[in-house]
């Protein structure tokens, strides 16, 4: 422009020039430059600024991520049983839409749903006519073999818009055993309660995800994209329980409270005396854990059918209650006073503090007067125990004796004590929802012009304590002074079953000597042997422990909680056994006590155990009369020769017929019977066939009860308490029961009560 | 023939076979390219989901572009001096094109709008001929009226009516977008070419009237004002383009999620490889690389401004102006509709929305620039 411009251009041509010159440059500045500011900060602003938050919408809506479920621990019990595990199952689920979409017969979807998967049809169709909906739930965790007929069913109609989902599911192989302590978990698949929900994180594992990237119609894109993260299993439980025990001492409870009618419940507990470890721990009532919210009593259940039945408004709390009480763990979360069983302990702190020994005598009249309080206390033999030694004191469960005890320690002592043996705190057992303990308050207890509390306390009443708690202190007495922390996880195990975590038992602290602990179990084997214990009694079994009827003093009903903890062997302790049994009830006609009720439950329960464990039976010379040996083979033998084999083994016999040879015996050979059985033989004469029918021995003496058996062709084996010989001792149980019939020669158990016993 | 023509007639020849400008040619060829890989990253998704083959669209542009570049060396070897002589009939062209295309018939109605001419190998805009033609008309017309640019009946009048005429019957299609830009083409090639400042006031004022009137009693563009606020609003209708184009945009981040690997292009965002191709470009490109296109077409505007001060005369200078200015407004107004600074309308990106016709013109356009560039004397030394 500027050559051009030279000589050619006429004055305004020149000044146009110039307005263009300069308004161009106006024009660069601001297109080439100006404009571009606002551009620059809208994209800082955009791509900058809020990048994370655009470019999380838009992987949102960018993505699809499908979950790949971890797969939960299994938990074993100490022998490697499964109690829990996880399997795959379906979830079927239609897609009103893509029925609708492609005009599928809704009809014969919703017939042939209903008829496999056993779901109302109107309801199916019900969910059908949301068209809407892509995902309508038919039902949850179907199992694969009806998931396979859904399978069959959409191919064999070729029906589109049927869908399943893999899902797992949680299966408990024993159902009922340990239900508290295992606990269950939820739709979800996580932990609601027990050992599921406290050991949640480490069963749950970590759920993985797969991130696809979708287009905008939800199919995948053309390239792949995809992003795995892996899903981490969860781990496994090995649990202390072993469902051998926790099956003993189910049983035991589920007949106690049958046959004396327990209305509250009852709690059992059975650990390791010396490492803590509990090897079964029940409660009743008990429920299935394949289906928590069935209510398993069958009363309570019936009870709330006709609630519902009714309409009644109550039932929906009503059935709440009577969940929560089935899941309730008792055995850790409940407290009571602990009565009698608490003596054990009373009787330990004595003695380790040299406050009494084992010559020391006590005076009972029937009732003691104590400092600070108006009344005298009374023993429950009203009448009095007169003089005892200490181990008949323990023996009678002498209240006024343990009063003595309990005053000679001393308060500020007998506090400490309560505390070491850990009875102040919880114990810390990997359970659910441990209860706490309610104890009285050291200035008011350790008052020196009132010693009621430390009178009433030496006896285990005014206080209250968890069976846990309790079990593990009684346990630190029997075992050497060890209180050691209860547990019921034993091991940790990763997916591949390698072991992660070992649980180590843990002693808290040594509250007693060794020979403290020897003294007491030595007095408490004796409880057992001849004292309120003896009822427990297991011919072969050195079982030592202490009975409690505890009160309810903070209730008017008038019910006790009768209870028995035993320990067994009593010179080399290996398992200890608490049972409670909560308001049974007083018309069974047994005497109310844990002597009478609880005692021989609990004696079953030990020598089921100990038997289990491979305990060895350690018999008395006077025992040894009434245990079993096998009957030998004697068929074809002469008299004088099957006489010669019966009197090896101990046992009498009579003679049906006069042949010459034995030619059929009762009971058969090979049999194992006790001793005290009479062995028939036949010489020549045919062994009847006819079944001999068990007959009713309720209420007989040893003696009456063993003629009655032997004559009905049956043999007799008895426990309980058949040491003692007085006449308040009576046969109070039999199985197989009266009236069965069975074949000749078998052997009817009998349990003898002494029925007297007061504790 | 006089010694003056003579020697006129050579300084003419000589500049002829001058080189053309260097920068200029090798920023169009840059942005050409880019352009051209971004419509075959862009339109890859809805290329293959629509035809089945995913560079459907590329080949077609490519095909465009590369005889675009083809015209545009052509136009560059030309005299632009021969286009003064273009400048009317095409404008009457331009004029007949814009109102047939109101026609039914002949106009194709998409989205509500007839702005289409079917001519069967491909369809046609004739507003984008239109801004050729103004730019050419104007150019022509204002580098002979000088100093008369002052009055306002040389100056304003006939230039204003020319552009009132084409306003309407762009509005008529409607075509907003299409008005802006014209109107806007036009107020630069006055503005340059010297008419006194306060018509630009009183233009700008009474354009500004209008338009406000216009949409007020259309509709057309008023709920464009409320989903410019929020396009979230209605962000699965309405606002779902837009908030399409944030999430593009955003999630590029600083560097971008890599060339081809856009997420927003797989059907999410409606026109990716066409007026919202920018979008995409800075999905997968980040702020970084839409910076760095933003800088190249900065310089190809600032070089196009530098480039009509050169010019060896008005109607040169004029015609960059127009073509520089136009393209300039167009990014700006590309850019800011798909980041949301400013509501939303139809406007391609130059050099990189698919669209045969308009990167066509555009190239020629761009051979235009490049033929006045080949006569701009060179410098003497010293």
């Amino acid at each position: 422009m500027r050559k051009s411009a030279n000589g050619k251009e006429t004055p305004a041509g020149r000044r146009a020039n110039r307005a263009i010159l300069s308004r161009t440059l106006f024009l660069l500045v601001v297109f080439g430059i100006m404009v571009f500011a606002p551009l620059f900060y809208q994209l800082f602003k955009l791509q900058i600024v809020e990048h994370e938050k655009y470019e999380n919408l838009a992987v949102e809506q960018q993505t699809r991520s499908v979950s790949v479920s971890a797969s939960r621990g299994t938990i074993y019990d100490t022998n490697g049983n499964i109690l829990a595990i996880s399997a795959s199952v379906e979830t079927i689920f239609i897609s009103p839409k893509e029925i609708e979409e492609n005009k599928q017969d809704v009809d014969l979807i919703a017939e042939g749903l209903s008829s496999i998967l056993g779901v109302d049809a109107d309801k199916i169709r019900e969910k059908a006519a949301k068209t809407n909906s892509q995902y309508e739930t038919v039902k949850i965790k179907v199992e694969k073999d009806v998931a396979d007929q859904v399978r069959e069913f959409i191919n064999e109609n070729n029906i589109k818009g049927i869908h399943l989902v893999t899902d797992t599911k949680r299966y408990y192989p024993y159902g009922t055993l340990a239900a508290q302590v295992i606990g269950f978990v939820g739709t979800e698949n996580s932990g609601l309660y027990g050992v599921e929900a406290l050991y949640e994180s480490v069963l749950k594992g970590q759920n993985g995800l797969i991130v696809t990237a979708k287009n905008a119609k939800g199919t995948d894109l053309l390239y792949k994209y995809e992003q795995y993260y892996d899903a981490q299993n969860g781990e496994s439980l090995v649990l202390t329980l072993d469902t051998t025990i926790q099956h003993y001492v189910e049983k035991g409870l589920a007949e106690a409270v049958e046959k004396y009618n327990v209305k509250n419940g009852a709690f059992g507990i059975a650990m390791d005396i010396n490492t803590g470890a509990i090897l079964a721990l029940a409660n009743v009532p008990n429920y299935n854990l394949n289906s928590p919210s069935t209510v398993a009593d069958e009363d309570t259940a019936a009870e709330l059918a006709s609630l519902k039945a009714a309409g009644d408004e109550s039932y929906p709390t009503r059935l709440a209650d009577a969940q929560k009480e089935q899941w309730h763990n008792k055995a850790v979360s409940y407290t009571y006073e602990p009565g009698s069983t608490f003596k054990a302990l009373t009787l330990a702190m004595a003695l380790e503090e040299k406050k009494v020994s084992l010559s020391d005598t006590f005076y009972c009249s029937g009732s003691i007067t104590v400092k600070g309080w108006p009344k005298p206390i009374k023993c429950h033999k009203t009448t009095g125990h007169g003089l005892q030694t200490l181990t008949q004191a323990v023996q009678n469960s002498c209240n006024v004796a343990f009063i003595q005890i309990g005053l000679k320690v001393g308060a500020e002592t007998f506090y400490e004590y309560v505390k070491n043996f850990g009875l102040l705190n919880k114990t810390g057992v990997d359970l659910q929802s441990e209860g706490g303990s309610i104890f009285f308050d050291f200035n008011q207890f350790t008052n020196p012009d009132n010693l009621s509390s430390l009178a009433v306390a030496s006896f285990g009443q005014t206080f209250k304590v968890t069976p846990i708690q309790l079990i593990t202190a009684e346990a630190a007495v029997a075992n050497g002074g060890h209180l050691m922390k209860p547990y019921v996880v034993k091991e940790v195990l990763d997916s591949d079953g390698n072991t992660v975590k070992t649980t180590e038992p843990t002693e808290v602290r040594q509250v007693i000597s060794e020979e403290t602990s020897a003294t007491v179990r030595q007095i408490l084997e004796s409880v057992v042997s001849t004292g309120t214990g003896k009822n427990a009694y297991v011919a072969g079994y050195r079982i030592a422990g202490k009975t409690g009827t505890s009160e309810k003093r903070d209730e008017d009903t008038g019910d006790v909680v009768v209870s028995f903890m035993g320990f067994a062997p009593a010179d080399n302790p290996q398992v200890i056994l608490l049972i409670g049994l909560d308001s049974p009830s007083r018309d069974t006609g047994y005497y109310v006590s844990g002597g009478v009720m609880a005692a021989p439950v609990a004696g079953s329960i030990l020598a089921d155990i100990l038997s289990y464990m491979g305990v060895e039976p350690e018999y008395t010379t006077e025992e040894l009369s009434s245990v079993d040996a096998v009957v030998p083979q004697m068929k074809g033998m002469t008299l004088e020769q099957a006489k010669a084999a019966l009197n090896l083994e101990g046992f009498s016999y009579r003679v049906v017929g006069s042949g010459g040879t034995v030619t059929d015996q009762t009971p058969a050979g090979g049999a194992s019977v006790p001793k005290s059985a009479q062995i028939v033989l036949y010489m020549g004469e045919d062994k009847p066939t006819a079944l001999c029918t068990v007959p009713s021995i309720k209420g007989m003496t040893a003696e009456a009860a063993n003629k009655a058996i032997t004559n009905a062709g049956l043999c007799m084996r008895a426990t309980g308490a058949i040491a003692a010989s007085s006449s308040s001792v009576s046969a109070t149980g039999q199985s197989p029961a009266a009236g069965e019939k069975v074949e000749a020669g078998t052997v009817v158990t009998v349990q003898f009560t002494d029925t007297s016993i007061h504790d | 023939m006089t010694k003056v023509h003579r020697a006129e007639l050579r300084e003419e020849q000589l500049a002829r076979f001058g080189p053309m400008d260097l920068p200029f040619l090798m920023l169009v060829l840059l942005l050409s390219g880019i352009g051209l890989v971004m419509v075959l990253s862009a339109s890859f998704a809805s290329s293959y989901y629509e035809s089945g083959n995913a560079i459907f669209y590329f080949t077609k542009q490519a095909v465009f572009a590369g005889a675009g570049i083809a015209i545009m060396f052509v136009v560059s070897r030309m005299d632009y001096q021969g286009f003064r002589g273009l400048s009317l009939p095409v404008l009457l062209l331009s004029g007949i094109l814009m109102i047939a295309v109101l026609i039914p018939g002949i106009g194709v109605l998409r989205n509500d709008a007839r702005r289409w001419i079917d001519i069967k190998v491909t369809t046609f805009q004739p507003s984008e001929l239109a801004k050729l033609a103004v730019i050419l008309y104007f150019s022509a017309s204002i580098s002979k009226a000088k100093d008369k640019m002052r009055t306002f009946r040389y100056g304003v009048l006939p230039y204003g009516m020319v552009l009132m005429v084409i306003a309407v019957l762009l509005m008529m299609e409607p075509h907003l977008s299409g008005t802006i830009l014209i109107l806007g083409v036009g107020a630069a090639l006055l503005f340059v070419g010297g008419v006194r400042l306060y018509w630009f006031i009183g233009g700008g004022a009474l354009v500004a009237a209008a338009g406000y009137y216009i949409v007020g009693i259309m509709g057309y563009g008023s709920s464009r004002i409320e989903l410019w606020k929020d396009p979230f609003s209605d962000m699965m209708d309405k606002g779902y383009q837009m908030v399409q184009s944030l999430y593009a945009i955003g999630s590029g981040g600083l560097l971008g999620v890599g060339l081809g690997k856009s997420r927003q292009k797989f059907l999410y965002l409606p026109e990716e490889h066409n007026d919202f191709i920018f979008a995409i470009t800075c999905e997968e490109l980040g702020f970084i690389g839409a910076s760095i296109i933003l800088i190249l077409f900065a310089l190809l505007i600032i070089r196009g401004y530098w480039l009509a001060i050169h010019s060896r005369d008005r109607f040169g200078s004029l015609l960059i102006v127009g073509i520089t200015t136009l393209m300039a407004m167009q990014v700006f107004l590309n850019v800011a509709v798909v980041s949301n600074l400013v509501p939303a309308t139809g406007i391609s990106l130059p050099f990189f929305s698919y669209g045969g016709t308009a990167l066509m013109i555009q190239l020629t356009e761009m051979g235009i620039v490049l033929s006045v560039s080949r006569q701009i004397p060179a410098p003497r030394a010293g």
